[in-house]
């Protein structure tokens, strides 16, 4: 049975924003679940259904096996941290996070106890930190503070909405990990959103990837970056390059000014004789011309940009077709000037179909 | 350099408080001293003092503690208190509509809010005393409806002037307390709730004590000015509700005793900054729930 069971979730918001079109999702128990899309798609609105500040138009949400559309959201058990700080300004660290054990008529001992066992999670000494207020914490401990407060209360859920937003790109990764080890420790379902793809991989367990209202894919974060089902998650996911053309044969793509292309036959199931776009990862083309590559073309180098770790290669392959190569030898590079022409070649079974 | 610079910005900032500070002195300061030089006689003595030879007495003072005046001074303090209570317990709920539940209509709600305070104190006082008279329209209605036979006396007693007040005060209380309840975030109160509060406790742990910057600064702005309120129960009160305010203003127009008009202000003023201070001490310590 899954932890939280969402069906067929519409929400339209005053004014007439559509703002979720019938979302379903299972988020199982213990599970690291990440809600992954732009801004504006619904993510915060799904999360605030699911803890219930805000109500569904239609649908329903389970949490538990048990229907909780009635049950007001100081008695659903779920915890969430909100976008943006949303700590108590009048408190102390200690206050804010023993609100909810406080709220629950817990004896203060054990209070005292599960603060500062929760605080030490957080990697925030409780000397040090508890008797501070929110003004004299830094974003992230104030982050750290709102976590903890949440965490204590042991919810069978707990939702993080976009939590490590207003972080520096550093402590968020560092956080990222922690969290990540802090879920596996506690053992609590997350359900956890996010716009940015990096940290929705390197945190999740299965990651739902959302647009306009609707989860177009779910999927564990190789399955979603290998085999994207649709152009938006192809897009969104990495980058990708995208051939448009024609499935001629179990084998064989074409696409306009190019020679035949080949694909993995597994790859066409259905497709045969539709329009659709061939994808291939800017990781998986090489300016070389290997043998056991099924396609290989020359191209010229149109741009260039250096990114640390990899370059960024433009390489046009004929009818104004520019595919992106990703080069992770810094001795190709060298030899390389914009007009040059290449070879360009990919596997087969490295590229996948996305239906128009 | 750098000195020659610092010196130069401070001259400047010198030269723009020069007016303010000049301001102060002139229309705060000086008056107020010639207050206490008036009080102590050392300043426009009476004839009487004169005659005794005393350059400085404390007399003025002793008369100023007279019972008679120390229980006005009592009664105008209570009457403060009352209007200050009565206009928190009128007022937040309306600061909190407006805040919360206002919508696209706050800036129009906090208008009509603040629209009487359009209309000087006075004509205020006026339309009060038309609406309760025994001519007036309460009294009018409820004779044509045969609810009762003979007008009711509503003016010329303490429901009037505690009305009165009321409806003076009320836009001072609400204004500072719909500005601090605006600025709470309803995420804040919205976090309460995930954790195991429900509505009431919400807005008892975390609205209530955000809003108290609101909520000592329009005790204050009623108050003090409630408790020198002269025009309201000269208007609407009776023989009996005499404040401070009328006292010293009969003390200096009427009896035309300079001396002790002063006396009197500086008892009322001592008695107020006391109160005032004994208040912001205790509201400030932070609530510890
Ligand atoms: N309270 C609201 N009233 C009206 N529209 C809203 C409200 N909250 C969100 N929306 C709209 O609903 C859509 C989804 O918003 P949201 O769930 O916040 O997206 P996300 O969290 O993915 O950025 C957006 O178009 C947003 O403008
Ligand atoms: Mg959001």
């Amino acid at each position: 049975m899954a932890e939280v069971e969402i069906r067929n979730v519409k929400k339209i918001y005053e004014g007439g924003v559509e703002a979720l079109r019938g979302v379903s999702l299972a988020i199982e128990k213990n599970e690291f679940f990440s809600l992954l899309g732009p801004s504006g798609c619904g993510k915060t609105t799904l999360l605030r259904i699911i803890a219930g500040l805000e109500q569904q138009d239609e649908g329903e949400v389970l949490i538990g096996g048990r229907n909780v559309d009635n049950v007001p959201p100081h008695k659903r058990g779920v915890g969430l941290v909100f976008q943006g700080t949303a700590i108590f300004p009048h408190m102390t660290v200690y206050d804010n996070i023993s609100f909810g054990l406080r709220m629950r008529k817990y004896p203060r001992q054990e209070i005292r106890e599960r603060v500062r066992n929760v605080l030490e999670l957080m990697n925030m000494p409780f000397e040090k930190y508890a008797w501070k207020k929110s003004h004299q914490l830094s974003g992230g401990e104030r982050q750290r503070v709102e976590i903890a407060r949440s965490l204590v209360i042991e919810p069978k859920v707990l939702l993080l909405d976009e939590p490590l937003g207003p972080l520096d790109l550093k402590i968020r990764q560092k956080m990222q990990l922690e969290l990540k080890r802090l879920q596996k420790k506690v053992g609590t379902t997350f359900i956890y959103v996010t716009h940015d793809q990096t940290e929705a991989f390197a945190m999740s367990d299965r990651i739902a990837v959302m647009e306009k209202g609707a989860v177009i894919q779910v999927g564990a974060p190789e399955e979603i970056y290998r085999r994207p089902l649709s152009r938006f998650v192809a897009d969104f996911i990495g980058e990708t390059n995208l051939i448009e053309g024609r499935v001629e044969e179990q084998n064989v793509f074409a696409a306009d000014g190019l020679p035949l292309i080949r694909i993995a036959p597994e790859a066409a199931d259905g497709l045969v004789g539709k329009h659709a776009y061939l994808a291939i990862r800017p990781e998986r083309i090489y300016l070389s011309d290997s043998i056991d590559k099924e396609n290989r073309f020359t191209g010229t180098v149109v741009d260039k940009t250096y990114m640390g770790p990899y370059a960024m290669l433009k390489v046009e392959i004929g009818n104004n077709l520019v595919l992106t190569v990703h080069v992770h030898e810094p001795e190709i590079l060298q030899n390389l000037n914009l007009g040059d022409r290449v070879p360009v070649c990919w596997k087969a079974s490295d590229s996948y179909l996305i239906e128009r | 350099m750098t000195s020659m610079k610092h010196q130069r910005k401070t001259g400047l900032i010198l030269l723009l408080l020069l007016p303010p500070l000049l301001f102060y002195i002139l229309f705060f300061l000086v008056p107020f001293f010639t207050v206490v030089g008036v009080s102590v006689g050392i300043i426009l003595p009476s004839e009487a003092q004169r005659a005794r030879g005393e350059f400085f007495t404390l007399r003025y003072f002793q008369d100023a503690l007279d019972p008679v005046f120390l229980r006005i001074l009592g009664r105008s303090l209570a009457y403060a208190l009352a209007t200050t209570v009565g206009c928190i317990l009128l007022g937040f709920p309306v600061a909190y509509f407006i805040a919360f539940r206002g919508g696209r209509y706050k800036n129009f709600l906090i208008l009509l809010v603040i629209l009487p305070l359009w209309v000087t104190f006075v004509l205020r006082a006026y339309a009060v005393l038309s609406l309760l008279g025994p001519e007036g329209v309460v009294n009018s209605i409820l004779i044509n409806l045969g609810v009762i036979q003979q007008p009711l006396f509503l003016i010329y007693n303490e429901f009037a002037v505690m009305l009165g007040m009321l409806y003076g005060y009320l836009p001072f209380m609400i204004l500072p307390l719909y500005a601090s309840l605006e600025k709470i975030s309803k995420t804040v109160i919205e976090a309460a709730k995930t954790l195991g509060a429900n509505s009431f406790t919400a807005f008892l742990r975390i609205t209530l004590p955000l809003s108290k910057p609101g909520l000592i600064a329009g005790t204050l702005l009623t108050f003090i000015p409630a408790a020198g309120e002269f025009v309201i129960p000269s208007f609407l009160g009776g023989p009996s509700e005499v404040f401070v305010g009328t006292m010293i203003y009969s003390a200096f127009i009427s009896a035309r005793n300079w001396n002790w008009g002063s006396a009197l202000s500086l008892v009322y003023i001592a008695l107020v900054l006391v109160g005032i201070t004994l208040y912001l001490k205790y509201s400030r310590e932070e609530l510890t729930i």
